[in-house]
């Protein structure tokens, strides 16, 4: 035991500058060179208004932020950390790990939608502050869709299987995706389910507290299930990674996709006039629009130790000026409603207009649900796309992990 | 007068490496046997065996667990697959060696272009070969629309598929580094046999086959235990060309036991469950080689 604990301390050691009254230190995962860019500005601009604060960031990659979290939010904190909202939020707060910062929230709620507050709220208490979040729905190509004579993008269901219909007649793949990775697929089961069944009882199932076996839960698949055996998808799916599907739509081998705006930032400079966003379709009128828009969040640990000047920096994070900027330069949306969203952008423009229809906003399967039974859902996701036959047999997959989870 | 007798000044110059030994070898494999009655999550404080947290629990419940998992039996026989067709490479690359051990400067330049791949980190090995088979588009699709063995609208697909099939395009993969790396192997075992003994048998009447069978292939033993050893590590630890052309799918169809360990480790972070798994990779690689060893041991009596 002494071992483990003298290696992890010295680890920590390693990692985190020594620290005086007035620091604050900021460990964040976003190495991304643009976001790292736009940060080190709004770190500068924290700085002139609060210069008796020295101010440490420590940047991560991902992937390795994701597993290094764990041992030192337990142990020796930063009083800032950044972070995923959802399940990957509830996590920390279940253990008590997070600091409640109501105190922060109290005056600038009102500049906040209530979507977003809900994602930041946890057994009545608000825990995290957000910066920028980003939405989901169709890129399509123009060109292809008025070349099967198809004027406006579609709206409802019936309009979307028409669409796929026509495509398909013209012998256009209708629909790219790449599901190497898994988390593609996950972005249609979120759809669908939120679309037919509603954003309360997705995020019961994401919570645990639903089952997979639920008729609702095969609903969902049986559409899913239809839309694949019409040829809906590019065949080579499960071989490519979502990269590669985006090639395919670029190279116009396949007319839409559904993924995250941050693709727009990738569209090759000669057909950015062919291409068009679209949300996803109704399918039930009767259910309150719900879309998939992830939220970055900032809290502060429970161990951090300067909290006041940790509140200090959340108070400053939440401003309207300070939300604009940052968001203006990485390209996302600002949480708060106040800030004005890049204008010259018109995926962007789409993305607020998008979301300011949305009742609620999910956070995305992976970040919605447990690790253990997003995993096991995103294989299963897989494979019905690879071979749409047995509804039955994956739903129970994904239930079996979901009840040794949730027994514990 | 002796300053110190002969086994102290051997300890002495043998600490530091048994310290580093120690710490990064020994230490490793008997934390990960604790951990691996454990069900640490990796952030909860130290972790007490499973039976001692929660008594009406078997301390072993993760193995229980490992061993009624369909994931496990898939990897485990997908690195049978790799065991079975990854083996090979140690036949391709005796091949190969024989073929090329000639001194022309042509030969040494096919030797040098067969190295290359093995020059080349495995990442892009497993980028090269997954941008071959890319369905549609691939190098594969190319050639085989290109010569009418596949309609124009069709893919050729083989690692779309769930099931056995896609492991053949990751182990091929695995194989073209490999069979390169065992050829050098050869040609350095090749190159160190006593030419009079191939004059004396080519006098004595023996024809190529012979010679081979029952000359140079005996000599080079030493070598095909080294080549065979790295094979077998190296089709039971399979991990990274499959984390790069697959990550283990389509829906786990490529998944291997070391794959199988991370995704539980740092995807679901289960680090309990995840070190019972390396438990049991680690019990199969020493007993295989182990095995090994003993049946050399035996033809050598």
């Amino acid at each position: 035991m002494s071992t483990f604990k003298v290696k992890t301390w010295a680890f920590i050691l390693f990692f985190s500058s020594t620290a005086h009254a007035g620091d604050l230190i900021i460990n964040s995962m976003h190495s991304d060179p643009d976001v790292k860019k736009a940060f080190a500005q709004l770190l500068d601009d924290f700085k002139k208004e609060n210069s008796d604060i020295k101010v440490v960031l420590n940047t991560t990659s991902h992937e390795a932020y994701k597993v290094q979290i764990r041992t030192w939010l337990p142990n020796k904190a930063p009083d800032i950390a950044t972070w995923f909202a959802g399940n990957r939020a509830r996590y920390f707060i279940d253990k008590g790990l997070v600091e409640p910062i109501d105190d922060v929230w109290t005056g600038i709620d009102k500049q906040f939608s209530d979507s977003i507050k809900d994602v930041v709220t946890f057994h009545e208490k608000k825990y995290l502050m957000p910066l920028s979040y980003y939405n989901w729905g169709f890129y399509y190509r123009k060109d292809l869709f008025e070349k099967v004579g198809v004027k406006t993008p579609p709206k409802t269901w019936n309009e979307f299987t028409a669409v796929i219909e026509k495509l398909n007649k013209a012998s256009v793949s209708p629909i790219a995706i790449g599901i190497k990775d898994g988390w593609p697929a996950a972005a249609w089961f979120d759809y669908l389910n939120m679309r037919l069944h509603g954003y309360k009882f997705h995020m019961s199932l994401m919570a645990g507290t639903e089952s997979y076996l639920d008729p609702k839960v095969k609903k969902t698949f049986e559409v899913w299930q239809s839309l694949i055996k019409s040829n809906a998808f590019n065949k080579s799916a499960a071989a490519i990674s979502w990269q590669e599907a985006s090639a395919l739509l670029w190279q116009g081998k396949a007319a839409m996709y559904l993924m995250g705006n941050f693709i727009t930032t990738q569209i090759p400079k000669n057909i950015e006039d062919q291409i068009g966003f679209f949300p996803f379709p109704t399918i039930n009128p009767e259910v309150p629009t719900a879309e998939v828009a992830p939220v970055d969040v900032y809290f502060i640990p429970a161990k951090a130790a300067h909290k006041a000047e940790a509140k200090k920096f959340l108070a400053f994070l939440a401003k309207p000026e300070t939300q604009q900027k940052f968001n203006q330069s990485v390209k996302l949306m600002p949480t708060n409603f106040i800030s004005k969203t890049d204008g010259g952008d018109r995926f962007l423009k789409a993305g607020v207009e998008t979301l300011s229809h949305a009742k609620n906003v999910s956070q995305f399967f992976d970040r919605d649900a447990d690790p253990e039974v997003a995993k096991a859902g995103m294989d299963s996701f897989v494979e019905l796309m690879a071979r749409p036959d047995d509804i039955n047999a994956i739903s129970k997959k994904i239930e079996a992990v979901r009840l040794r989870v949730y027994k514990k | 007068m002796k300053l110190f007798d002969d086994s102290k000044s051997a300890w002495v110059f043998l600490a530091p490496s048994l310290v580093l030994y120690g710490l990064y070898v020994l230490f490793p494999i008997v934390f990960t046997f604790y951990l691996s009655v454990t069900a640490w999550d990796g952030i909860s404080s130290f972790p007490l065996p499973i039976c001692m947290t929660n008594p009406e629990t078997s301390c072993l419940s993760n193995f229980k667990e490992l061993f009624e998992a369909e994931l496990f039996w898939k990897s485990f026989t997908n690195n049978l697959l790799w065991l079975v067709f990854f083996g090979m490479s140690p036949l391709f690359g005796l091949f190969l060696a024989l073929f090329f051990h000639v001194k022309s400067s042509f030969a040494s330049a096919l030797k040098t272009l067969l190295f290359m791949p093995m020059v080349f980190s495995l990442i892009v090995v497993g980028m090269i070969w997954s941008w071959f088979l890319q369905p549609g588009f691939g190098l594969v699709d190319t050639i085989l629309h290109f010569f009418k063995l596949l309609p124009p609208d069709q893919e050729f697909g083989l690692m779309t598929r769930l099931g056995l099939a896609p492991n053949a395009g990751v182990i091929l993969a695995a194989i073209w580094p490999h069979s390169a790396y065992c050829m050098i192997l050869y040609l350095a075992g090749l190159s160190n046999l006593p030419k009079n003994v191939f004059e004396a048998a080519l006098i004595d009447g023996a024809n190529r086959w012979q010679l081979l069978w029952h000359v140079i292939l005996p000599m080079l033993k030493p070598a095909t235990i080294i080549v065979v050893i790295v094979t077998m590590i190296g089709a039971l630890r399979a991990f990274d060309i499959v984390a790069i052309m697959t990550n283990g799918g389509p829906a786990n169809s490529t998944n291997t036991l070391a794959l199988y360990m991370y995704q539980e480790t740092f995807v679901n972070f289960r680090y309990g469950y995840g070190a019972s798994i390396a438990v049991v990779l680690f019990m199969i690689s020493v007993g295989l080689i182990l095995a090994y060893l003993r049946q050399i041991k035996k033809g050598d009596a």
